[in-house]
């Protein structure tokens, strides 16, 4: 790994934006924040590769885009081969000598469908390949630019037009979620970094930017991203559903490198899942049981990483 | 001179103008209500979504269309309404945008869903262009809106037509346009009390003298064409993207106390839009992309920044 600047907090990150204003994102869109902290963390060098998702739809509507660096559509199932090609493009092009240029960072920008599911196999051809690309996931938890339907990351129990609930299956969505950075963790052996972050904690969201780019190879990195649409909580709860779904455990912040898990926030306790939940109305047809059904696997996701720390409801 | 092949004498189209998300269902509900209750009386109609709107997003402004004909509706593939004789704003701050009144039939009808009266709301027009009659109605204290994803784009819609804010604002449009029968609209609308309100309680001025409305110069195809990007490549943009200006969403604009600011740059690094940019003077704000999220007042730790109604503002 390469040296790399950190950033030590909110009031020194940079000022300069790669992602500017002048974009067809919700009002309080967590994705187009993503964007934006991901963008000014990786600077004036960079290439993004979008595949198909909101922030595709979204950002280049109508012939036009708010990023200030490269941008490329990529089908929503090979963004992972199509940084694959740009990356050796310019490697070759050096080692060459027909382009004298620094080698560009190549990050990749998919949805939670380009990376979990429709582009899982690209995503994986481009790790075990050992290409120096940033693999991010923006995880909205649906596929919310087509109208929020399911998605491998929906939630347990989420409300979405492809599993409403019902008579038969209550609860609504009856999956737990695929957790794709442990997918691509463990099986691919020239992959460097992995590592989560959330919108809630932008300074630890952009050093882990940072981090992943500095690598000699692959990293993959997983960002939660709050969706008012899709989750249905007014847009200026974005940042708390951030906040909250890192206090109770519900989206857990880590890096994984040489096989360990390196906890990025220090819990003291956990919230109750609950206290996430019932802000968000794709919850709110839930009964007791699936709550309690909710608590016990994320009491078991958190003990997998190393979160120990006890649930504690707050005081009445 | 000859005759116009396209002329459709007979045909009143309707154009629903809504914030995306939170009032779409109510949007769909004021055209998909009026056309069933023209349809009892033998018209034939149309009610559908802008499509170049969806998907929509919190606070875009989003377009929902009716024809109405007593012949059959020639246009029926016409995918926009070019020529509305009623127009209706679901939410008052669309009253800023100056594409609502935009081909409106000479006399023609503009109903708001607003708590404040027809005068206050003609003083924000941009345009007053061919505007016969302005209507308030205060549908948000006759019903609740229907915020739901439930037959939203094609799907499956399970919470029935007109229960939300579009049964009063129907039951004003007829007040004002007698273009269906009272009794068409209740037997279709699920909240027949509340449209039954909004024909009742909404305030109707006619304008004394209506103002020709002056020709607005169009992009023809082939100006469309020439700006056509080669092979999809468009230059990168470097401090904002003119091509997609979102000013226009917000229905509250940030307005921040300088005083009670410690300029800890909070709210800018939570801005999703990077409406915020910190100077020598504090914290400014772009408002010409602000969407009015309120993420910045929500995240201020001072609570040095209030929402402001957009209506406060005349400009």
């Amino acid at each position: 790994m390469s040296e790399f600047e950190r950033i030590p907090s909110i009031k020194k990150a940079p000022d300069e934006e790669y992602y500017v204003p002048g974009h067809r994102t919700c009002g309080g869109c967590g994705p187009a924040l993503c964007y934006r902290l991901v963008a000014k963390a990786a600077g004036p060098n960079t290439i993004f590769i979008g595949p198909t998702g909101c922030m595709y739809v979204a950002n280049t509507s109508y012939g036009c885009g708010p990023w200030r660096v490269p941008w490329i559509h990529a089908q929503i199932t090979n963004g992972g081969g199509v940084a694959s090609g740009i990356e050796t493009a310019y490697r070759m092009l050096i080692k060459k000598g027909k382009y004298t240029g620094e080698q560009p960072n190549v990050i990749v920008m998919a949805g939670d469908g380009g990376a979990t599911d429709i582009g899982l196999q690209s995503l994986s051809g481009m790790l075990y390949r050992g290409h120096k690309v940033l693999f991010i996931c923006y995880d909205n938890e649906s596929y919310a630019n087509t109208g929020i339907q399911v998605s491998p990351t929906t939630p347990y129990g989420a409300w979405t037009t492809f599993t409403p609930s019902g008579e038969v299956i209550p609860e609504g969505r009856k999956h737990f979620p695929k957790d794709n950075a442990k997918v691509v963790a463990h099986g691919h052996p020239y992959l460097k970094y992995v590592a989560t972050g959330s919108i809630g904690y932008p300074v630890d969201l952009m050093n882990k930017v940072r981090k992943g780019l500095a690598q000699e190879g692959p990293a993959y990195l997983h960002l939660h991203a709050p969706c008012p649409k899709g989750w249905q909580f007014p847009p200026d709860k974005t940042i708390e559903m951030a906040k909250l779904a890192v206090q109770t455990g519900m989206f857990q912040l880590y890096e994984f490198e040489n096989g360990q898990y390196t906890l990025s926030v220090q819990l003291k306790e956990r919230k109750p899942v609950i206290e996430y939940m019932k802000h968000q109305k794709r919850f709110a047809h839930l009964k007791p049981e699936h709550i309690e059904k909710m608590q016990a696997f994320v009491d078991a996701k958190c003990a997998e990483v190393g979160i120990t720390v006890p649930v504690v409801a707050a005081a009445q | 001179m000859s005759e116009n092949l396209f002329a459709e004498p007979n045909l009143k189209q309707i154009t629903v103008w809504a914030r995306g998300v939170l009032q779409n269902k109510d949007a769909r509900d004021v055209v998909v209500a009026l056309t069933e209750a023209a349809a009892q009386e033998n018209k034939h109609v149309q009610a559908w979504e802008n499509y170049v709107d969806l998907p929509d997003r919190i606070y875009v402004p989003v377009r929902a269309y009716a024809k109405i004909s007593s012949d059959p509706i020639d246009s029926r593939y016409v995918y926009e309404n070019d020529a509305p004789d009623i127009v209706v704003l679901v939410e008052e701050t669309l009253v800023k945008n100056d594409k609502i009144l935009k081909g409106l039939k000479e006399g023609g009808i503009l109903v708001v869903n607003t708590r404040r009266s027809p005068e206050e709301i003609l003083n924000f027009l941009v345009t007053k262009g061919n505007l016969g009659t302005i209507v308030t109605v205060d549908a948000n204290s006759m019903s609740t809106a229907v915020v739901t994803l439930s037959g939203s784009e094609g799907a499956t819609d399970a919470t029935g037509i007109g229960g939300g804010i579009s049964a009063p604002i129907a039951g004003a449009v007829v007040k004002a346009s007698g273009i269906v029968k009272l009794e068409n609209l209740e037997s279709v609308v699920k909240n027949p009390a509340a449209m039954k309100r909004g024909y009742n309680e909404c305030r109707v001025m006619k304008l004394d003298k209506i103002e020709p409305a002056q020709p607005v110069k169009e992009e023809t195809a082939w100006d469309l064409l020439k700006r056509m990007p080669f092979a999809g490549t468009v230059d990168s943009p470097v401090s904002e993207n003119p091509g997609m200006v979102t000013g226009n969403w917000k229905t509250r604009r940030p307005v921040i106390d300088k005083e009670q600011c410690t300029e800890c740059s909070t709210c800018w690094i939570f801005c999703p839009d990077a409406c915020i940019t910190r100077t020598d003077n504090g914290m400014e704000f772009n408002l010409k992309y602000c969407k009015g999220c309120a993420l910045c007042e929500a995240t201020c730790p001072s609570g040095a920044i209030t929402m402001v109604p957009e209506l406060d503002f005349k400009e």
